[in-house]
């Protein structure tokens, strides 16, 4: 018996149940919701982030206190709403994700169980603490804003950890075995694989950049009420892109030369379109570094903007799809998402798209169609 | 049998479930019935422009948000964690019949989401009209979730002939899932106007705050008539074995059904008449008790639906235990015995050596999603005052002699190791070392 049959003997078997679609119809739903929940997501972790630094700095060692100040309060009142939204946003890709690898995942989060579900306690306290920080006087509390803000981040942290972790168990289902035999409460963290550790950086680091795009994104459409605002942002948040840039990609290239040797090759030249994905994403992210280097007027302008915002969403969409990739070349032979049986259903498959579609339309109506009271 | 099982020691996977299950089911039926609250509260002041009442209405509206937003969603998502934890099968299967349902629910679930966050965060800025818009979305969106969960929860113990067609719209809009959507939304109705009566007693102004609390007081009336119509509905259109179960056959879930419309009738009938008898002197200690009569309504309701699908996850087809129902003819199943099909388990033959560890491991499987060993719903006192071969003899007639038992599933061997295991949990007995 080779190793591969021993691995699909411990998978459990695929529902027989037929899903309403073709797999690949839910692989492209998979990444396209992850997507969605990615921006909400790194703008969330990003923003806590840089609020953190702000706020340890005192809020003046970059320059003038006012505006600084003006910046981290603006941060945290958006931040509650990047957490419902990060959430919402979330139940998506997961309930694909489910439909695809169920024997993996949930196999995976049996085997580390209570900390997988501390997430969600995590998730509330954070949410909690973050309206609090947001909606009420920087003197309440005084002294214990800053601890606060750190346990909402440690609570971030945490849960983008264990979903880290929870994922890269998933992909190694021939450690599944010995890892139940170990323990069946689920008090298993897996930490023994150099990507999980690699992996969470990146998504700190790129958290980071993403932030700092959308708060600037933010103050740019200040610009005519408030100029000096806009550039103040655009001034500090500039160093911060720049160093979360230099980490991610010291971090990213470590990530690709710490992959299996087939899945660097498959990224480095043998899978054409796994080479093309990764490395235009590469370069749509050093379009991102010309841009953000204008400084002044230049900053400032539309089209600065424009390439900032569609470089970091083609980086952000061409990273998901190669780390889709990656996912599947980790799990090899063992599984395949292909092997769900399906049978179309056109009717509830038209029923989601066109209720997509309407949601979609309803939400672009809720936040560009509505009437606001003029103010004097 | 195809999963690995989680151990949780005291409480079981089926408490641990009830405990999220009951704290989400309370907050979403709030969410959905705060819907219909926001909308007609904005169609009243769009009448009478009380702007008292609209400063009350915003402040409800934050409350409501903070709420319902986030440990709604959390808890929401915290039943789907917590279920494919303890039962993977059969949420497997759940999710690959209504996966576009769910699906559906989420797009829905998204709009109701920004359509609350906006109202909320955008309240003085909007126009009255478009305010009255957005509230109108979010009760559309939280309803049509409603629609959508109802579906698939009433799927679970009331399959129709899905298993027969397997089409789609036999297993979502089965026979309880009328009676079950009309119930639930008189419920949330009537849980908006209890939640809307907590935040009235916060408002200084006497006069402000009676009128709130009588306005939400109507909220309660469509839950005082209909209430009992569909329960009596839902009720007839159980399958006979749940009725049993609910009229006597499990005193305690007997126990826990009268509680449940105990409370459920106090609730409404005390709110209603301290509202309209007394309303000045309404107090945030009463409508606490309110809130107590209705999550204990809401709570030992959903304790029974739960109860009443025994012994099944999924009726006729999953037992409570995720071994099927049809394992006979199933093709991927050895009818050899339990352990063979058992993939995490490393005994497969049982002898003198292995007895207990084998008993034990079948214990887990097959026990052990509904029974602790010591804690909820124990097997170690049940199992008392039984010698080995009683245990035997049970397990052999198990759901002959309790009809909510799934029925033993393995050979003699298997059975008897078993039957040694649980005498085991009151008697000192140990495997014999293995020769060498």
């Amino acid at each position: 018996m080779n190793l591969t049959s021993e691995i699909k003997l411990i998978v459990p078997a695929i529902d027989s149940v037929p899903l309403m679609g073709h797999p690949a119809l839910e692989k492209i739903l998979l990444v396209f919701t992850f997507i969605l929940h990615l921006i909400p997501m790194n703008i969330l972790l990003g923003s806590v982030i840089i609020a953190v630094a702000l706020k340890t700095q005192k809020l003046i060692k970059y320059g003038n206190y006012d505006l600084a100040y003006r910046l981290y309060r603006d941060i945290l009142k958006m931040l509650p709403t990047a957490l419902s939204l990060t959430i919402t946003l979330g139940v998506a890709p997961l309930l694909f994700l489910q439909s695809l690898y169920g024997p993996l995942f949930y196999t995976s989060t049996i085997l580390m169980a209570p900390f997988w579900l501390l997430i969600l306690a995590f998730i509330m306290v954070s949410y909690y603490i973050l309206y609090l920080l947001g909606w009420t006087e920087e003197k309440v509390l005084r002294p214990l804003r800053l601890p606060l803000l750190l346990a909402a981040l440690a609570g971030l942290l945490y849960t983008a950890f264990m979903y880290g972790s929870n994922n890269s168990l998933m992909q190694a289902p021939q450690k599944f075995h010995s890892i139940y035999n170990s323990t069946f409460y689920g008090l298993y963290i897996y930490l023994s694989d150099i990507n999980i550790i690699l992996r969470f950086l990146h998504v700190i680091a790129g958290s980071i950049l993403i932030a700092s795009i959308a708060i600037f994104t933010i103050s740019y459409f200040k610009k005519e009420t408030d100029r000096d605002f806009a550039v103040y942002t655009a001034d500090y948040l500039r160093p911060v892109f720049l160093l979360a840039f230099s980490m991610q990609a010291l971090i990213g290239f470590s990530m690709l030369f710490a992959q299996k040797p087939e899945i660097y090759s498959a990224l480095m030249g043998k899978n054409v379109l796994q080479t093309g994905a990764l490395w235009l994403g590469v370069a749509f992210a050093a379009v991102q570094l010309i841009a953000a280097h204008f400084k002044g007027e230049y900053i400032l302008k539309k089209a600065t903007l424009i390439t900032l915002l569609i470089s970091a969403f083609a980086c952000l969409c061409l990273m998901a799809v190669t780390r889709d990739f990656i996912r599947d070349a980790e799990i090899g032979t063992a599984f395949s998402y292909m092997s769900n049986p399906y049978q179309w259903n056109v009717i509830v498959l038209g029923a989601f798209f066109i209720t997509l579609a309407g949601g979609l339309a309803v939400c672009a109506y809720m936040l560009f169609g509505l009437k606001e009271i003029k103010k004097p | 049998m195809n999963y690995p099982f989680w151990d949780i020691p005291f409480l079981g996977g089926s408490m641990l479930i009830a405990i999220i299950a009951i704290l989400h089911v309370i907050v979403s039926h709030l969410a959905v019935g705060g819907g219909f609250y926001l909308f007609l509260a904005e169609f009243k002041y769009s009448r009478e422009k009380d702007v008292k009442f609209l400063a009350y209405l915003k402040s409800h509206a934050r409350f409501f948000m903070l709420l319902t937003t986030v440990f709604g969603a959390v808890s929401g998502v915290g039943i789907w964690f917590v279920i494919a934890l303890v039962s993977p099968a059969a949420t497997s299967t759940l999710i690959h019949i209504f996966l576009y349902g769910w699906a559906i629910e989420w797009v829905f679930f998204l709009v109701e989401i920004l359509a609350v966050i906006l109202y909320v965060y955008k309240f003085d800025s909007l126009a009255p009209s478009s305010r009255m818009q957005l509230a109108f979305i979010y009760m559309a969106a939280a309803w049509l979730s409603l629609f959508i969960i109802n579906g698939i929860i009433t799927f679970m113990l009331t399959p129709g002939d899905y298993y027969l067609t397997s089409n789609f719209f036999s297993a979502f809009f089965n026979p309880t899932f009328l009676p079950s959507l009309f119930f639930r939304t008189v419920v949330c109705i009537a849980f908006a106007g209890i939640f809307a009566m907590f935040t009235a007693t916060f408002q200084f102004e006497e006069e402000l705050r009676e009128k709130a609390v009588k306005y939400a007081s109507a909220y309660l009336l469509p839950a005082l008539i209909f209430m009992p119509v569909f329960a009596l509905w839902y009720f007839a259109m159980l399958p006979g074995l749940a009725r049993d179960i609910v009229t006597g056959a499990s005193a305690l879930i007997l126990i826990f059904a009268n509680i449940s419309a105990g409370s459920a009738f106090l609730m409404l009938a005390a709110g209603i008449a301290h509202a309209w008898i007394e309303p000045r002197r309404f107090s945030t200690i009463f409508t606490i008790l309110l809130i107590i009569f209705a999550s204990t309504f809401l709570a030992t309701f959903e304790l029974v639906r739960e109860a009443v699908r025994k012994p099944y996850t999924l009726y006729n087809r999953m037992y409570s235990n995720s071994i099927y129902v049809d394992k006979y003819n199933n093709p991927e199943i050895d009818p050899a015995g339990f352990l063979a099909n058992l993939k995490w388990c490393d005994i497969k033959k049982i002898d003198d050596s292995n007895m207990l560890a084998a008993g034990r491991e079948i214990y887990r499987y097959q026990c052990q999603a509904c029974h602790s060993i010591e804690g909820y719903n124990a097997i170690r006192p049940l199992v008392k005052y039984w010698s080995a071969d009683f245990c035997e003899a049970s397990l052999l007639k198990l759901n002959t002699l309790k009809k909510f038992m799934p029925p033993f599933f393995g050979n003699d061997a298997e059975r008897s190791a078993l039957a040694h295991y649980l005498f085991s949990l009151n008697n000192k007995i140990e495997d014999k070392p293995a020769r060498r």
